[in-house]
């Protein structure tokens, strides 16, 4: 009795401990946000940019509202498109018979694994060539190749779950191929498109380095590469006030969205789950 | 009537090592009630697939009364189908599952919902209608599925193994609940299974498959009392049906099949053919047909028992020749009141009209002609 809760007790010390300096960078990324250092006082200075257009130390940014707005549309459209090919395709990859599926797969699997910094000079030659350079058109290319193999590869993998029998009785009952997919098999999967959507989102939301690449007016960044704008002139003098606010803004709607879809998240591996 | 010609399956296209089927011919009466039987991997399955159109048959053709039906979409062969799994769509409640198929056929929903609820009386789960598939026992999910396949008042019904994931109990109320809801709808209906208690209680006709091929086609006691063949009579039958090498020789006229162990007078009534004289054979007898008797019989075969087993209906005797020549053991089955120890040594002897002579030197074809 006495060993179990000195044990409990060890556990529950060494997990406080370990989890301390989390909680502490989390408490300070607030307090850097919304205090005045110099003064010690309470202060929400740093959110002006609410209002107005950032500008310190030599960099000028627009107005943050323009720059939500392209990255809600920029993030929406990434995850329609990625999610909307990656579907079929990891469909066709699971249940489809067809010639080359074998190194298909494998060629899948090492696109997903090649470091995609390494191919950028090549892609912005190309991009050059075709006239797509600063536009969104050629952001998302970009982008969407570079997540599609590793969404593919996790669809298929929800598709390899659904038994046969669900995918014949549909077609035994009426449907037709497609429509068995459609009526029945994407139901089936709901929770793993559900988990891919989330991916390419993030996904989305988080992309800076093509922004900072492909994208030359400041007006047509999204949040990630307007946050990325602030930290990489040189020589300058970092606000972090300006920047933890700015970021705090950035990261809450993620935190929120995921406290509400981790229900989901956990839930995933039940999509294929036998009925009885 | 189905009307199977031929059919030849082979999975990789027309690599021979991929044949599942091979060579089927089988026809199946309108109403009928028809089981294939086989072990596992012989073919049973993958011919049920073919009939429901979710596989193409290599070679061969698949007639629906005369319409050939080989290349016609499952969706439009208006079949019904039970799988193992019962395959019921998870997120549909047990009405839309039941209703899935005639939504299908664009029947107004108040009309689907209404046969829905029809069908799910009939098999008894009316008040299930709003729950999930993960909500239901397995008795209640097979139930969803007949009703699920029998909703749109199929010309067929194809069950594939629809009660191996039942247990003991519910699946003999199933089978019978199967067996009256097939008369009462009079559909023509085509079971898988394994199990070969199921498929003789159940069905018309049992085709019993082995290795892509039909070895029998016969009523379920036709199939028992004459299995044309060595793999029939012992697939089929349980305690096994003994099986016991023996070589065919005559003396003066009479025909007798001499075992290591003892010597078996064929009947006259029963003689073979001259041209089985010295060759091998293996007699089949099933445990029920060898009885006990007392030492003046002629027929009698001295045996020494070597272990007793109780079935609660009986005993089943094993037994061996009192030299313990033979290789195998001999079971049989007597009445609980019979005198049968460990170690005893007793008379006993096959029933005259009840033998089964194999040939050996082909393909264990019956030598026995049933007239």
């Amino acid at each position: 009795m006495t060993t179990s809760t000195l044990k409990k007790a060890l556990a529950h010390t060494y997990m406080t401990l370990l989890t301390l300096p989390i909680i502490a960078m989390i408490v300070w990324y607030f307090l850097a946000a919304t205090m005045n250092f110099t003064t010690g006082e309470f202060s929400l200075d740093n959110f002006s940019f609410f209002t107005e257009p950032v500008e310190y130390s030599g960099i000028k940014l627009p107005l943050i509202w323009p720059i939500v707005l392209n990255t809600i549309v920029y993030s929406l459209m990434i995850v329609a498109i990625e999610v909307g090919i990656s579907v079929p395709t990891a469909y066709a990859f699971s249940r489809l018979d067809f010639k080359g599926k074998g190194a298909a797969l494998k060629f899948l699997f090492l696109m997903r694994s090649f470091p995609g910094i390494t191919l950028i000079i090549a892609t912005f030659f190309i991009l050059v060539k075709m006239g797509l350079v600063n536009t969104y058109l050629g952001v998302m290319l970009v982008a969407t190749t570079g997540s599609l193999p590793g969404l593919v590869y996790i669809m298929k993998g929800f598709f390899d779950e659904v038994p046969w029998d669900i995918e014949w009785a549909a077609m035994v009952d009426g449907t037709t191929r497609f429509g068995a997919f459609k009526k029945v098999l994407v139901p089936y999967v709901l929770s793993g498109i559900g988990a891919i959507s989330v991916f390419a989102f993030l996904g989305a939301y988080g992309e800076w380095f093509l922004f900072k690449l492909l994208i030359f007016n400041d007006d047509m960044l999204t949040l990630a590469g307007y946050l990325a704008k602030l930290v990489t002139k040189e020589n300058q003098i970092v606000n972090y006030g300006l920047i933890t606010a700015i970021g705090l803004f950035y990261t809450l709607p993620v935190v929120v969205f995921y406290i509400f879809t981790q229900k989901m998240f956990m839930k995933v591996n039940m999509g294929g789950a036998k009925q009885s | 009537m189905i009307t199977l010609r031929n059919i030849v399956k082979n999975y990789d296209g027309k690599k021979e090592s991929s044949r599942a089927v091979d060579g089927l011919d089988l026809v199946i009466n309108k109403g009928e009630f028809v089981a294939l039987l086989g072990p596992s991997g012989c073919g049973k399955t993958t011919t049920l697939m073919m009939l429901a159109g979710l596989l193409k048959p290599t070679s061969g053709e698949i007639y629906f009364g005369d319409r050939l039906v080989n290349h016609v979409e499952p969706k439009d062969r208006n079949i019904g189908m039970v799988f193992q799994s019962y395959a019921l769509y998870p997120h549909l409640t047990v009405r839309d599952n039941i209703a899935f198929p005639l939504r299908e056929r664009k029947m107004p929903k108040a009309q689907a919902y209404e046969r829905a609820k029809e069908m799910s009386k009939i098999v008894q789960i009316d008040h299930l209608l709003d729950r999930k598939p993960s909500q239901l026992s397995g008795g209640q999910q097979q139930r969803v599925a007949m009703a699920r396949a029998l909703a749109k008042d199929p010309e067929i019904l194809l069950l594939d193994e629809p009660m191996s994931n039942l247990d003991a109990r519910l699946k003999l109320d199933v089978r019978d609940e199967i067996r009256k809801l097939q008369r009462e709808l009079g559909v023509t209906t085509i079971i898988v299974t394994h199990d070969q208690e199921e498929a003789l209680a159940i069905s018309d006709r049992v085709a019993i498959l082995n290795g892509g091929k039909i070895q029998q086609y016969a009523p379920p006691e036709e199939l028992f009392s004459q299995p044309v063949n060595l793999f029939v009579a012992s697939f089929l039958g349980n305690p096994p049906m003994n099986l016991i090498d023996g070589v065919v020789q005559e003396d003066k006229g009479v025909q007798a099949i001499v075992t290591s162990g003892f010597e078996f007078r064929i009947p006259e009534a029963r003689k073979l053919e001259a041209k089985h004289i010295g060759k091998p054979v293996k007699l089949g007898i099933r445990p029920h047909d060898l009885m006990l008797t007392d030492g003046s019989d002629p027929n009698a075969i001295a045996m020494k028992v070597d272990l007793v087993e109780h079935l609660g209906s009986g005993k089943l005797v094993k037994v061996m020749d009192a030299e313990q020549k033979m290789q195998s053991t001999i079971r049989f089955v007597t009445d609980n009141e019979a005198p049968v120890r460990h170690g005893d040594t007793i008379q006993m002897k096959i029933r005259e009209d009840k033998f089964h002579i194999f040939d050996m030197t082909e393909d264990g074809h019956n030598l026995m002609q049933f007239r």
